[in-house]
């Protein structure tokens, strides 16, 4: 399963969506639900996921769900 | 079960209460905890640019950490949303003596740093950085010193060395 199908399945926890359909241009300002607390949530469950750790200025500019792929993809790249 | 003291992780950073974080509307609010509770307003109203809020720190006397009211700056503020859904308890503030330090090890403990430490708005010569962990604990460190709203300078006086 690539990073993108990984990401949705931690959406629809986070949210308790199960059909949640995840899309790269989700993101905190068009997704009420996703605020600063589900955004820790979705952070951390990723890096358990992923085996990867956000650094702070990636938590702070994170705010759609194509950063959180860039991010995550650039740190397994690193891998 | 706990632990007995001398059983606690002497490697562990110390983490000394130092404020709560209470969120309001307006920061007329202190003259409500002068009224209802006894505190004393202990600081001017202090704009922090990193919580885009204005501050006010209020203690009650013979206490040992104080009460931090909390207001957003405007609309645009990174608070306004959770103002919105009500305020009141925000954020715990505890003093470290090294809070690069501290902040790994919260970091290593499922906390997520949201702001590296940078200089206190409020406390002046002193960092802050900004945590929180899925409860949505927030945590808010805070160098520790002996000058100003230092916990240092309340045990002084209270005569405790």
């Amino acid at each position: 399963m690539n990073s993108f199908y990984r990401l949705q399945s931690i959406f629809r926890d986070v949210f308790s969506n199960p059909r949640l359909v995840l899309t790269e241009d989700m993101a905190m300002s068009n997704f009420d639900e996703w605020d600063s607390v589900a955004m820790v949530h979705v952070i951390l469950a990723a890096e358990a996921e992923f085996g990867v750790r956000f650094n702070t200025d990636e938590v702070a500019t994170a705010s759609s769900v194509a950063d959180i792929i860039k991010i995550i993809d650039g740190h397994l790249n690193q891998l | 079960m706990t632990l007995p003291f001398d059983k606690i992780d002497k490697a562990m950073p110390q983490f000394r209460l130092h404020h709560v974080g209470y969120l309001v509307r307006d920061l007329s609010a202190a003259q409500e905890f002068v009224d209802r509770l006894g505190y004393r307003i202990e600081s001017d109203v202090i704009e922090d640019p990193v919580q885009t809020a204005f501050v006010q720190l209020i203690r009650q006397p013979d206490t040992a950490c104080w009460l931090e009211l909390v207001m957003p700056n405007g609309s645009e503020s990174k608070l306004a949303k959770a103002l919105s859904k009500g305020g009141g308890l925000h954020h715990l503030c505890y003093e470290v003596n090294d809070i690069v330090r501290a902040c790994d090890h919260l970091r290593g403990q499922a906390m997520l740093t949201l702001s590296n430490p940078v200089a206190a708005a409020a406390f002046p010569g002193r960092q802050i950085a900004w945590l929180m962990d899925r409860g949505a604990l927030l945590i808010e460190l805070l160098e520790s010193g002996d000058g100003y709203l230092t916990l240092a300078s309340i045990m002084k006086k209270n005569g405790v060395a």
